[in-house]
């Protein structure tokens, strides 16, 4: 951040642990403690892991307790996470027709 | 210092929708009656009080006002009782109190809810603390009861008789568990009586125990107010009191059996330091001063109520400390959202309101962190008090609620100096990344619990009490057995 | 005959499944009449090492778990083995007990488990201590658990002493590979069934069927293993453990008794002797 970044993120998914709750905890206190002492605001992206709607909800709820509404969009918080939007669908559908949903139904690109 | 908050950008800008816990599955009678001799019976006197929800002021049911023949009935129960379970085999003494263990594990989810509704307390304490505790220490103390002679080598370890239990109202069956488990371990019979605002989960745990088979009269639970306390402790057949609650009440205790034989173990207040030198991991420290205050709405005698920060941090720690309050949520205590649920009665309320009110009159800062209280039932806002000194009286006096406040201090002599001025001893906190200062201030501090990176940690393994005016025995742990034994 | 009996296959436990031995070998066991009552696995050496595998990898997270959590484990598998009864009563008297001696056996067994799970949070606290030394020091020693442990169970009491001897070694963090009664192989097998439905992780107890003589050299010279516990009382066997034993100093301990349903037969001590004394130093003075 010191150098310049104005975004910051997690190892790839490519390597196992990728994303956790811990970690994304430590750099988002990072984020904020920058931001109290130079008032530049940084972006975070945790990547790899994330597959379910549940553990982004997780995420948005840290986000949203540590940082704050200033940061809860797409220009300040990314996920970099290949199949969690399937999961976000199937819930979607499931929120909207009341059937736990198979990913037989949902294309996979 | 200047009260920077209202500049801050953090504030949590997404609501969340409420969760609350389901209330349909929990049964609760219109009316309970007194437990005696493994029976549910009728007051003598035929007088019931409400007992509510403190966040609804709604009226959950009636129980049993006992009286002083209700107590002789109850201490004659558990005298009776006494020459079957004394002399049960200790190991099958052991799996009543292992099967009462997994009774309350099978119904946990049960007592939490009641437990929330009837004290106040955050579902999610009394469902991932309360509860899972109470259970534990019956499944702590249970393996206890056929190993006695391990813990007093060439002694004689034998029970005291009927001994009379009063707890409060903070953790109802927690507090029930600290008492029933030990007791039946080491082989006496009990009877019990819980805080007159918080009896249903002790109801709830007397129906349990009658499921569970155990001997009638061995546990009897009597509701009622102080003046059944009053009845239990001055019966002739009571060998010991063991009591949890305020100083005042247990100086009340010593001195009314002062006269007599009977054997005493006091657990009350605390003032608790929460001390955090300049080289803690801050983040970690915050986190700790919030659950050593705002834990149980502060309604916690080993709370750390008095806040001590290194003044080379006192700014960042205390902004970081009004950041994090600024998320806590206060509000409905079965919502899995809230941090702090209802003070337990208006009674308490207005205590702490009154200590609030009396820290503002000697001139210290409030700060409050501004949440949103609900309309109806009893609420307190998570509280500060800066620019404080020892001779505040917000500072001396117990004010049990959620205020806590603070002092900075330079060096390690003063603090330790500052956290020992007071009457009481029963918890400290020190936060420190440097093993030696944490053992150094292990030792010069007076208190019967320090914890050092952590706070508000419980165990059945570990032994818990007070030094000084915070009581004395000790409740869990081997230690804990002693208590409720005699030795020939 | 409305309908014939389906039997049982009687089959190793190795990392939580039930693998036959590797060897292919197995030996007849037949009740008093000379019927067929099963055909036991007799364990190879290559299916000791492979329980060893297992087992050490199991012992690093069964011994980070709590003692509440093993505590809890272990009464569950007492609760397990009460809802089982009938079926080992039925098999103890299978290998020749009476019914009565039989359901005693049950019972202690189940007795002696709940007992140990008892122990699982507090012989630290009856055994480890503070010391005292003359520097500003915070001075305390603890017990942790050997490792891996071998174990030659009792020949009698094919169930009792299984548990007697294996209770206290897992409590105390331990995994262990058995070798059950060589005579009485059946119940050992069933345990295991026990085992595997009470949460025990799969290979903290790995559980062998076979020929003691072949397999104790095995086992007492195996240099992955911390600790040998052999109930018997061949002098020849003792011997030839401690010969082996010395190679890597494992840690031996002998039981010579014959029965354990005695009071004196369930102790803190027998969790003690599979546990090491780790003492820490650390600075007060500031």
């Amino acid at each position: 951040m010191h150098a310049g970044a104005d975004f910051i993120k997690t190892s790839t998914g490519k390597i196992q642990p990728a994303a956790t709750l811990p970690v994304t905890y430590v750099m988002l206190t990072a984020i904020k403690d920058y931001y109290i002492q130079t008032g530049r605001m940084i972006g975070m992206k945790p990547a790899g892991g994330i597959s379910t709607s549940k553990i982004a909800l997780q995420y948005l709820v840290m986000l949203n307790e540590v940082l704050g509404e200033k940061w809860m969009n797409k220009d300040y918080f990314r996920f970099g996470a290949s199949s969690l939007a399937n999961d976000i669908l199937m819930q979607l559908t499931k929120a909207k027709t009341g059937f736990y949903q198979s990913d037989n139904y949902f294309s996979k690109d | 210092m200047e009260d920077t908050t209202k500049n801050i950008p953090f504030m949590a800008g997404w609501k969340y929708a409420s969760a609350p816990e389901a209330t349909d599955h929990i049964q609760i009678k219109p009316s309970y009656n007194l437990f005696i001799n493994g029976q549910f019976v009728a007051p003598k006197n035929k007088v019931y009080f409400e007992t509510i929800d403190p966040s609804s002021e709604e009226i959950l049911a009636k129980v049993g006002m006992a009286d002083k023949e209700d107590v002789d009935l109850a201490v004659a129960a558990a005298k009776n009782a006494f020459k079957v379970w004394s002399k049960i085999k200790p190991r099958e003494r052991g799996k009543y109190i292992f099967r009462i263990a997994r009774l309350i594990q099978e119904r946990a989810r049960e007592f939490a809810v009641i437990e929330s509704m009837n004290g106040g307390k955050p579902i999610r304490e009394s469902r991932d603390i309360d509860v899972p505790l109470a259970a534990n220490h019956f499944f702590y103390y249970a393996g206890w009861s056929d190993k006695l002679t391990y813990a007093f080598p060439n002694r004689n370890p034998v029970p005291l008789g009927v001994v009379g239990q009063i707890i409060p109202w903070n953790f109802p069956l927690l507090m029930a568990a600290w008492k029933i488990a030990p007791a039946l371990a080491t082989g006496n019979t009990v009877v019990l009586k819980p805080a007159e605002t918080t009896p249903l989960t002790a109801l709830k745990l007397a129906e349990l125990i009658q499921e569970s088979g155990l001997p009638k009269g061995v546990v009897n639970i009597i509701t009622g107010d102080g003046s059944t306390g009053a009845e239990i402790v001055h019966h002739p057949d009571v060998a010991k009191i063991a009591f949890t609650g305020s100083t005042a009440v247990g100086k009340f205790i010593k001195k009314a059996t002062a006269d007599t034989n009977k054997k005493l173990s006091l657990e009350l207040g605390g003032k608790g330091a929460n001390i955090i030198f300049e080289d803690a991991a801050l983040d970690q420290a915050v986190e700790g001063i919030v659950n050593a205050i705002f834990f149980n709405q502060g309604h916690v005698c080993c709370a750390g109520s008095r806040l001590f920060v290194q003044e080379s941090v006192a700014d960042k720690v205390i902004q970081k400390l009004k950041d994090r309050m600024s998320t806590l949520i206060v509000g409905n205590p079965l919502d899995k959202n809230t941090d702090i649920g209802a003070i337990n009665s208006k009674k308490q309320l207005e205590t702490i309101n009154k200590y609030i009110a009396l820290g503002k009159k000697e001139g210290a800062r409030i700060y409050q962190s501004e949440c949103k209280l609900p309309s109806k039932g009893n609420w307190c806002a998570p509280t500060l008090f800066l620019d404080v000194s020892q001779s505040h009286k917000i500072v001396q006096d117990e004010i049990f609620g959620p205020v806590l406040t603070i002092q900075t201090f330079r060096t390690i002599s003063e603090v330790i100096e500052k956290a020992n001025n007071t009457p009481y001893g029963l918890s400290a906190g020190v936060w420190t990344q440097n093993g030696a200062k944490i053992f150094h201030m292990t030792q010069k501090l007076n208190a019967g619990v320090v914890w050092a990176n952590t706070f508000n940690k419980f165990d059945a393994a570990s032994p818990f009490g007070g030094y000084k005016e915070s009581g004395f025995g000790r409740e869990g742990g081997l230690h804990g057995l002693k208590p409720y034994l005699k030795f020939e | 005959m409305d309908r014939i009996d389906v039997l049982k296959t009687y089959k190793l436990f190795i990392g939580g499944a039930f693998p036959r031995t590797e060897s292919g070998r197995y030996e007849a066991v037949r009740d008093k009449k000379g019927n067929l009552i099963a055909n036991i696995c007799l364990a190879s050496r290559k299916d000791f090492r492979n329980a060893v595998v297992v087992a050490r990898k199991a012992q690093e997270g069964w011994n980070k778990t709590t003692q509440l959590l093993k505590g809890q484990v272990l009464y569950r598998i007492a609760e397990m083995l009460e809802s089982r009864k009938v079926q080992f009563v039925d098999e103890l008297v299978r290998q020749g007990l009476s019914k009565k001696a039989a359901e005693k056996e049950v019972e202690l067994s189940v007795d002696r488990l709940v007992y140990y799970a008892g122990w699982s949070d507090k012989f630290q606290q009856v055994f480890s201590s503070v010391n005292p030394v003359n520097s500003s020091h915070f001075n305390f020693s603890v017990l942790e658990p050997m490792g891996l442990v071998a174990v030659i169970a009792p020949e009698n009491d094919s169930l009792l002493g299984l548990v007697s001897i294996l209770a206290p070694a897992i409590v105390g963090g331990n995994a262990v590979v058995l070798l059950a009664s060589e005579t009485k192989p059946l119940c050992s097998i069933s345990f295991a069934e026990v085992l595997n439905t009470s949460d025990v992780p799969a290979g903290v107890v790995n559980i062998l069927t076979g020929k003691t003589s072949e397999l104790i050299p095995q086992m007492a010279s195996h240099m992955d293993i911390n600790a040998i516990v052999y109930c018997g009382n061949n002098e020849n066997q003792m011997k030839k453990i401690n010969e082996l034993a010395s190679e890597n100093v494992k840690r031996v301990v002998f039981f010579k008794k014959q029965n354990w349903d005695h009071p004196t037969d369930e102790s803190p001590y027998f969790i003690e002797k599979l546990q090491e004394v780790k003492t820490t130093w650390h600075p007060v003075k500031i």
